[in-house]
């Protein structure tokens, strides 16, 4: 478990273990002015990756004008001859990366390298090119369906890189086709759905792509190292968890609903509860902990709340509340300082353990 | 390992005794035994700290209305009451011993209460005088929390309100061109000051924070995309354009000065990977990125700026502002297709163009350094 250090050494000085001469120094020692190389990889990561966006987003930009002067066949030849030479780039940087030669730039962290810019670049081109078809012969296809099969088809090229950037696009790609789907059809399977539904499938599916990611890191087995996604994994459960408050915020204030209340809260308790018990023993993890119970007591609150519309005497109700809100807030700071010492303490021996054997 | 044997009884310290005996061997630190000192909590803890705090004081700030709604000089009590509840909450942040979370949780949710009346109240006392002396009031009620509270949460919210206080106070008195640079030199000045002052530096850093926040905020808002927001029309009605420009050239002098920092500081250090006139090479190509970028900046707002964000927060090791400007980056790149100020044709080829020329860069970066670790190589056999 990493520590903050400069909160600690801001701490230190403060307590003035510390002398104020020393603290830039001291802040320093924790975290060192980037040298020639950092400089080098950064600008050269920068250059490469900032390029290949605006190039990617001309592109599109490009063939969203729709420019009449050019021939549809020459717009498939841009896209299509970008979308080989991204191709093309992956594979003789690949190459020359697999190689015993040290690499000329080596990415920042696993994941910004030559290569995988070039399958971003790649991805981007199938969005354009999706769309380029969808303009050109007037398929008569939904948005939502651009946006899915944009999707489904750079999933090999995520899976391949097993890059952070590439599957955080995939899923807000998902989730947008969601959107864009829900906002024009309602339904499912010729189901008509309220919105609260709605809002619980947003849920679900993100949640479903946290269980994806976790298991596939959990798990050992050949693409293991593909679905190292933090990145994916926490904004993925944040999407979820935020998505089921809210589920539970309209279940609690909804006065005329229509549907059976008592699944979704079902549905809530057993999530919350599973991803607590899952994160509190088997996974020890602290930024779900925070989630789930920061929902929890928005929940309370909106429980709470739903009772002080219903009072005849709301004044004194308020500050009643208010001051719930603080103990439930300060109280779950209190057990989530204790559980971050324990889980530091874990990580520590575990630690320990691994270096001894 | 004398400081880690004496400290590791609680295994939860051992990386702070790490970092203590790191201190402790540069000579920073009087002793090698760490001090037992509480873990600090990480963003989201505190993020969730802030909004429970605000939902809280929102629940006070009703109590208070609904207590005083009888009464019938409402305007100055509300004023009266954020006074006292303000004046409190500051003397206990003061004063106050207790370390409690309740404690420290109620007075945060009583104090951000205490300031949302005296904001009412000033407004309500002040609204038929100038508008720039309640912009002004704002300005003051937010500084002087930011400057005596050390609870970093509260701190934190009273930067992020007092920055558009003062640019509010520019826009009233037709001085909005000025927003955006006066946002840029405040950057550059806070980020590169952090450790003058030593006992301010949580404050700074702060505020650092919060007028990064507010750059992004302004660039967002002050070009062609703030029109799908309904922005007061004060904020809008001026001359763009010149503030853009302005803008433009106060990122390019900034990012000039902090690339001159740091060659400077690199010049401090042991050239590991190549030589003198490599660095010069590496300088220049970084001048040449540098106006390359600004210029893109003229059509495409906002992504200068985000770059010197992402820079400062490369220099600074701060990592939360390196990921606020990649995020910033990416959007602003999205957001130009809505900018209204050339068609979409004009656009497309602007961003072909920056890109193929940035990837050009990056081709002549590879062959460059390819060829000097190559010429490394073969000096080293001959040798």
């Amino acid at each position: 478990m990493i520590i903050r250090k400069r909160s600690e050494i801001w701490q230190w000085f403060t307590e003035g273990k510390i002398v104020p001469n020393n603290l830039n120094a001291a802040m320093l020692v924790a975290y060192p002015y980037p040298n020639e190389h950092n400089w080098l990889q950064l600008i050269a990561n920068l250059v490469l990756f900032v390029g290949i966006l605006l190039l990617g987003a001309g592109v599109i930009f490009f063939m969203a004008f729709n420019w009449d002067a050019l021939a549809n066949l020459t717009k498939f030849a841009i896209i299509e001859s970008l979308f080989v030479a991204f191709i093309g780039g992956f594979y003789l940087a690949n190459g020359v990366a697999n190689t015993s030669k040290p690499p000329k730039f080596s990415a920042l962290n696993a994941g910004w390298n030559l290569p995988n810019a070039m399958l971003l670049g790649a991805s981007i081109m199938v969005g354009a090119l999706l769309a380029l078809v969808g303009q050109t012969y007037q398929t008569g296809a939904d948005p939502w369906q651009l946006f899915a099969l944009w999707a489904v088809f750079i999933l090999p090229f995520a899976v391949i890189a097993g890059f952070d950037l590439l599957w955080l696009m995939v899923a807000v790609l998902l989730n947008v086709s969601l959107g864009i789907y829900f906002d024009s059809f309602s339904h499912v399977f010729g189901l008509l759905l309220e919105d609260i539904q709605i809002i619980a499938i947003f849920g679900l599916v993100n949640l479903s792509i946290h269980l994806l990611f976790t298991l596939a890191r959990k798990l050992t087995w050949p693409a293991q190292l593909r679905f190292q996604c933090p990145a994916v994994e926490a904004t993925s459960l944040l999407a979820s968890i935020v998505s089921l408050t809210w589920l539970m915020i309209w279940v609690v204030f909804d006065f005329d609903s229509t549907v059976n209340l008592g699944y979704y809260w079902l549905l809530y308790l057993t999530v919350m509860a599973t991803i607590f018990a899952w994160y509190r023993y088997r996974s020890p993890a602290l930024y779900p902990l925070t989630l789930v119970l920061t929902s929890l007591c928005a929940t309370i609150v909106s429980l709470l709340s739903r009772g002080l519309f219903e009072s005849h005497d709301p004044i004194g109700i308020f500050l009643l509340i208010a001051m719930i809100i603080v103990g439930l807030t300060s109280g779950c700071l209190y057990w989530l300082k204790q559980i971050q010492t324990e889980f530091t303490a874990k990580a520590k021996l575990s630690h320990k353990d691994a270096s001894d054997e | 390992m004398p400081a880690m044997s004496k400290s590791t009884n609680n295994p939860a310290q051992g990386s702070q005794a790490q970092l203590w005996q790191s201190l402790f061997n540069q000579g920073l630190v009087g002793n090698d035994i760490a001090p037992d000192t509480p873990l600090s909590s990480p963003w989201y803890i505190i993020g969730a700290q802030i909004i429970g705090g605000w939902i809280a004081a929102l629940f006070i700030l009703a109590f208070v209305l609904a207590s005083i709604a009888s009464v019938d000089d409402k305007e100055q009590s509300i004023l009266v009451m954020g006074i006292l509840i303000t004046l409190g909450c500051l003397t206990y942040y003061r004063m106050g011993k207790s370390n409690q979370e309740f404690v420290l949780q109620m007075v945060f949710a009583f104090s951000i209460s205490g300031q949302l009346m005296l904001l009412w109240g000033i407004y309500d006392a002040l609204k038929h005088t100038d508008d720039g002396i309640i912009a002004l009031m704002y300005t003051l009620v937010f500084a002087l929390h930011w400057w005596l509270i050390p609870h970093k949460a509260n701190q934190f919210m009273a930067a992020i309100a007092m920055v558009p206080s003062v640019l509010a106070i520019l826009a009233i008195y037709q001085l909005s061109q000025l927003i955006l640079p006066l946002l840029i030199v405040s950057l550059m000045l806070v980020w590169s000051q952090l450790y003058r002052w030593p006992q301010c530096y949580q404050r700074l850093r702060v505020l650092g924070y919060a007028l990064s926040l507010n750059l992004l905020f302004a660039n967002f808002a002050l070009s062609d995309m703030g029109r799908w927001m309904d922005l007061p029309e004060v904020l809008l009605a001026f001359d763009a354009r010149f503030s853009h420009y302005l803008a433009v050239i106060m990122v390019l002098l900034s990012a000039l000065w902090l690339i001159h920092q740091v060659f400077n500081q690199l010049s401090t250090q042991p050239i590991e990977l190549t030589n003198t006139a490599q660095l010069s090479r590496v300088k220049f190509i970084a001048i040449l990125s540098a106006i390359l970028i600004s210029l893109l900046s003229i059509p495409m707002a906002g992504i200068s700026t985000a770059l010197l964000m992402l820079l400062l927060g490369y220099f600074y090791n701060e990592f939360k502002l390196l990921a606020l400007a990649i995020g910033a980056l990416v959007s602003f790149i999205g957001l130009y297709y809505y900018s209204l100020h050339i068609n979409l044709f004009d656009k497309s080829l602007w961003l072909m163009a920056s890109g193929v020329v940035l990837l050009l860069i990056r081709l002549a970066m590879a062959l460059s350094i390819g060829k000097t670790i190559a010429n490394k190589e073969q000096r080293h056999d001959v040798q």
